[in-house]
């Protein structure tokens, strides 16, 4: 069983958070953008976490030492939705990152160089606002890997003080 | 181990043991604090601790009643070892979000903490238990 285990769990947390920070600063740094290579202006990007059974020994052993208490669905009409917590360890990753189609907003510009014909520019179909929160959030995620990181740290720290005289 | 030096050594040795599961296991439910329908998970060993606590020390304090068995077919009349093993949950209970979320980063990190104490004092248990034979061994050098 490995040692630095938790440590790569939370890493994986943390590289995904940063993930999200980066496409929430890029939305922010591109709320004004009315050109882009795709042509028209600049959208939203969002970013799907999915998670990912972390070890599969690991998994395996405690699949094997251990009972599963099997879970009911409380908003589960039928009554038929059980499941288990297999697999009992695991750590996330940046599924992908999806692009929000929803409609641009139209400021009326005629002199832009990128105003229609009715003179409407496209811009961003970005809110500022929730930009911010998104960021807010993801930056206490990340603050909470810190501290799982910080935790498993003591651990392993404590675990070689065996080692040093008893 | 060949031979036995301390019962508490292999407790000891299973607790860690249990501990650093939970403690993954807690580091997966933060990790996936953003993660759509993600539900966190726990483990309870403590039963199964104290079931091998007890079977070590021989101090079952309510013996059990065995039905009489004349026939290699007759059942046990209950399971025990369905209670010897620790027990995998979804610690469930807290407030979904709308995106089917249901960890509680301020549960997790209390829990977290907790797991991270009782670890330390297991292994500071555990340094005494060798402080002891350390101490043992050392005084009979000079007789």
């Amino acid at each position: 069983m490995g040692f630095f285990n938790s440590f790569d769990i939370s890493g994986y947390g943390l590289s995904a958070q940063r993930v999200r920070i980066n496409i929430i600063s890029e939305n922010i740094a591109n709320a004004n953008t009315t050109r882009t290579d795709e042509g028209g202006p600049y959208r939203r990007k969002e970013v799907i976490f999915k998670a990912v059974p972390f070890e599969d020994f690991l998994n395996k052993e405690i699949e094997e030492g251990s009972n599963f208490f099997k879970y009911e669905n409380p908003l589960d009409e039928e009554g038929e939705d059980y499941k288990e917590p297999k697999p009992p360890i695991e750590t996330v990753i940046v599924d992908k990152i999806v692009r929000d189609d929803s409609k641009p907003i139209l400021k009326y510009d005629p002199n832009h160089p990128d105003a229609d014909a009715n003179g409407y520019v496209a811009y961003p179909n970005i809110n500022p606002v929730i930009e911010m929160a998104d960021l807010i959030e993801a930056t206490r995620s990340y603050q909470a890997n810190v501290a799982a990181f910080q935790s498993a740290k003591n651990m392993a720290n404590a675990a070689i003080s065996i080692l040093q005289q008893a | 181990m060949a031979f036995e030096i301390s019962k508490s050594f292999s407790i000891l040795e299973k607790s860690l043991y249990y501990r650093r599961i939970r403690q993954d296991m807690i580091a997966s439910n933060i990790a996936n604090a953003d993660t759509p329908f993600y539900r966190p998970k726990d483990i309870r060993f403590e039963e199964a601790l104290q079931a091998e606590i007890d079977k070590k020390f021989n101090n079952i304090k309510t013996p059990k009643l065995e039905l009489a068995k004349t026939n290699e077919k007759h059942l046990k009349g209950f399971d025990e070892d369905s209670n010897l093993k620790p027990i995998v949950f979804y610690r469930d209970g807290h407030l979904a979000r709308n995106d089917g979320n249901s960890v509680d980063i301020d549960v997790e990190t209390t829990e977290m903490a907790k797991n991270n104490i009782a670890y330390n004092a297991a292994i500071q248990a555990l340094r005494k238990d060798i402080a002891i034979f350390k101490a043992v061994i050392d005084s009979s050098r000079n007789i």
